[in-house]
């Protein structure tokens, strides 16, 4: 299963393939990374259909998590890749905006690996 | 008119023995001394020594009362410096003549020997300055300006020599400075003289010193009206001083005990040519025979208005207008030999002139006449004025609290808008923390485990794992800490003290807060943010706090403009905002740096470019911004020495510039 991860964080990478080592080791998992929403679009574009799942930060400068989204779930439909978003504010407002635009779940942070791990398990 | 000349109660009557200086020294009267010296004179050439025994002399009849030999001496004496020119005899000469005119009340010769007497000590004795100054004291006080008398004595006590005089030359001053007080009735500051003059008493004994204080502190305690201590101290007097005593009965509504010492002190003031006192107790005296004997009331009072007369009537400013017109009629007699046109035209102008001289002198005279009256409305204005200068102190305290309020409440207000923005930033080095320490913990089990089953190689790779992530783990933390250091910094009032910071830092810590605080807040918000810093700036001289203040303001700014206009509803408009840093040349030479901040929002309208650094200016709704942000940001940039600069243009965006030194 590949999975897109955006964030604006560098240090993201790093923790993800030490979070999902295992997972990684034996081929269950792999992951890609964009920084920015900007970066996620110029790579899906190039390989359409690779990434199953995209787990995307909200909070990041220039296009945004929930702006992406939108993108995503308006250019890619024949099925649209499941979306997660992550937010440090968790908020209702950013959940209500997120599901409305076709989020397929929400994890707020601080992220809790476990569970996010059951929840990408379920939704391959 | 009258009642101002009652005030002044007997001036002259303290200075008839006063010592000025050196040179008016009243030497003790003894026949011995001045038969021998006499001869001496008779003897001697006109040499220095004669002149000194001259003056001498004259200061022995000074003491005598004798004052037709006084003057006459006097005058020898300076007529022989003159051929000598020897100045100090001169001097010496001229400054007796002065104090004898100044002392016994005849102020118009009194004040043209003084006026003679300054350029020559200015020129040669600038210490005994100071005693001329005294004496025009005794002029002015003579004639009832006592404005005009109090700014003598200011002039003694502020001369430059003054502080270096011996003490027996000081203290003539510090009686005057007393006196001058005591008939404005500012008995405090009075006291304040008579306090120095009785340090002096417990020093020195010396006659004069001794009656002069007397007199003085006998005056202030009548006037606070402890009449015991003031008879008290007008007895230790020496002479006993009546005229104070009389003054005191008077008071005390003693007739009989006024009369006696009123009468005393009219012989004492007979005796030394002291008009004044000769003024001040047959006035008393005129007065308390009024009932039981008219007759010899009138004589006194007879005695009182041709005192008052030689001293105040029109003959004495007749008698200064002569004075001076001869001295210069002759200076001109002299050159009319030599060139007689040019004399002819010399008359003219001394006609001029004597006119200007008497119309100058007129002035003076009616001057004086309303001086007091016009010194009463000054006083009220002067009190009026206080109390206006008072009123405004208040209210520039109130203002400057209420600013010192406002930098506050600024502060606090920008400082509230980022508190999102620093939970944000704090929360993503702490969840790095949290993970890479949890991971690590995993990682270590896994190394033990390897270790046990002796795969070696394999442990060593996790090694390096951990020492990856402890790195990672360090680096967030210090993330963190930074952030929390730069808050308290901010909310910290400014330490004033510059020093060296990093400026690329600095901004863009600001500018991720000021983001993440505007997204908090608003969670539609978003801007393209853009970073150019010159990695060649390194530290500068600044102060942190307040750069610090000055970057996020513009920042938050630039944000609220690329917001305002993105929802506007703009087509394709992407919100960017870019912070830049560089190393410039500034024109004032020197090395400085540039921080610009551009945003590509609406631009500000021409009409209120001008009004945008001003207090209190916000094109924000009410209650949205304080309207001082632009307005400290510009203070700030200046107290830096730099500069602060806005381009602009409307519907494209602005750029502000900051230009420090690099001290």
């Amino acid at each position: 299963m590949k999975i897109l991860v955006v964030d604006d964080e560098n240090d993201v990478k790093v923790l993800f393939e030490q979070r999902f080592r295992r997972e990684i080791r034996n081929g269950e998992m792999e992951f890609m990374f964009a920084f920015s929403g900007e970066d996620a679009l110029a790579y899906l574009q190039k390989h359409n259909h690779e990434a199953v799942l995209i787990l995307s930060d909200i909070n990041m400068p220039g296009m945004s998590g929930l702006e992406l989204l939108q993108r995503i779930k308006a250019s890619y439909n024949d099925p649209s890749p499941h979306v997660i978003m992550v937010s440090a504010y968790g908020d209702q407002e950013n959940y209500n905006h997120a599901m409305k635009h076709g989020a397929n779940a929400f994890v707020t942070k601080p992220v809790d690996f476990v569970s996010l791990k059951e929840k990408l398990k379920s939704l391959v | 008119m009258i009642k101002n000349k009652c005030k002044l109660s007997g001036l002259a009557i303290y200075f008839t023995l006063l010592t000025f200086s050196g040179y008016t020294q009243p030497q003790p009267y003894d026949q011995y001394k001045v038969d021998s010296l006499n001869k001496l004179i008779a003897a001697t050439h006109a040499d220095t020594n004669k002149v000194k025994s001259l003056i001498f002399l004259a200061q022995m009849y000074m003491a005598n009362g004798n004052t037709e030999l006084l003057l006459k001496y006097i005058t020898e004496a300076e007529s022989i410096s003159k051929k000598l020119n020897y100045n100090e005899g001169i001097i010496s000469s001229k400054f007796q003549k002065a104090f004898y005119y100044s002392t016994t009340g005849d102020w118009p010769k009194g004040i043209l020997g003084v006026n003679e007497l300054i350029p020559l000590l200015e020129k040669y004795s600038k210490k005994d300055l100071i005693g001329a100054y005294n004496l025009m004291f005794i002029n002015t006080a003579t004639q009832g300006h006592l404005d005009e008398a109090k700014m003598w004595v200011l002039k003694a006590l502020n001369s430059p020599e003054f502080p270096n005089l011996p003490d027996m030359t000081k203290w003539p001053t510090y009686m005057q400075a007393g006196l001058s007080y005591e008939f404005i009735n500012n008995l405090d500051s009075a006291q304040y003289f008579a306090n120095m003059l009785q340090g002096f008493l417990k020093k020195y004994h010396h006659q004069d010193l001794e009656n002069n204080s007397y007199n003085l502190l006998g005056s202030i305690a009548r006037k606070k009206k402890q009449y015991d201590i003031a008879k008290e101290f007008y007895n230790k007097a020496v002479p006993v001083d009546h005229l104070g005593l009389a003054w005191v009965y008077d008071e005390l509504k003693k007739p009989d005990s006024v009369i006696y010492h009123a009468k005393v002190a009219l012989s004492d003031g007979e005796k030394v040519h002291d008009p004044r006192k000769i003024l001040e107790s047959s006035k008393l005296l005129a007065k308390y025979y009024a009932d039981q004997n008219p007759a010899l009331s009138n004589k006194y009072l007879q005695l009182y208005s041709d005192t008052k007369d030689t001293l105040f009537n029109a003959n004495k400013l007749k008698q200064l207008e002569e004075i001076g017109l001869t001295e210069q009629r002759k200076a001109y007699e002299s050159q009319q030999e030599k060139a007689l046109y040019r004399n002819r035209l010399i008359q003219f102008g001394l006609v001029g002139l004597a006119l200007l001289f008497l119309f100058a002198t007129l002035i003076f005279y009616f001057n004086n006449r309303f001086k007091k009256r016009a010194n009463e409305k000054l006083e009220e204005k002067n009190l009026e004025l206080g109390i206006e200068k008072q009123k405004l102190e208040t209210t520039l305290s109130e203002l400057r609290s209420t600013q010192q309020q406002l930098i506050h409440t600024e502060k606090m207000a920008s400082l509230g808008g980022l508190t999102a923005g620093i939970a944000h930033e704090i929360q993503n080095p702490l969840n790095f923390v949290n993970n890479f320490s949890e991971i690590n913990k995993e990682l270590i089990g896994e190394m033990q485990a390897e270790l046990k089953a002796g795969k070696i190689q394999d442990a060593i790779e996790i090694a390096n794992d951990i020492k990856e992530n402890e790195e990672k783990i360090n680096h967030h933390g210090k993330r963190a800490d930074a952030i929390v250091k730069g808050m308290l910094q901010h909310s910290r009032s400014s330490s004033g003290v510059k020093e060296p910071a990093n400026i690329n830092a600095l901004a863009d810590e600001y500018l991720r807060l000021a983001y993440h605080g505007l997204r908090a807040k608003d969670k539609t918000f978003n801007a393209t943010i853009k970073t150019d810093f010159d990695e060649t700036i390194g530290d500068i001289n600044i102060i942190p706090q307040d750069i610090g203040r000055v970057i996020l303001n513009l920042i938050t700014n630039a944000f609220y403009a690329v917001n305002e206009k993105k929802n506007s509803g703009v087509e394709n408009y992407e919100p960017t905002v870019e912070v830049r840093t560089k190393s410039i040349k500034p024109p004032s030479g020197g090395l400085g740096v540039s921080i610009a901040v551009t945003d590509n929002g609406n631009g500000i309208p021409q009409k209120i470019l001008e009004k945008i650094f001003q207090p209190f200016f916000t094109t924000k709704p009410t209650g949205q911004g304080t309207g001082l942000g632009l307005s400290l940001a510009y203070d700030i940039v200046k107290v830096h020495g730099g500069e602060i600069k806005v381009e602009t243009k409307e519907g494209e965006g602005t750029t502000f510039i900051i230009q420090l030194p690099v001290a």
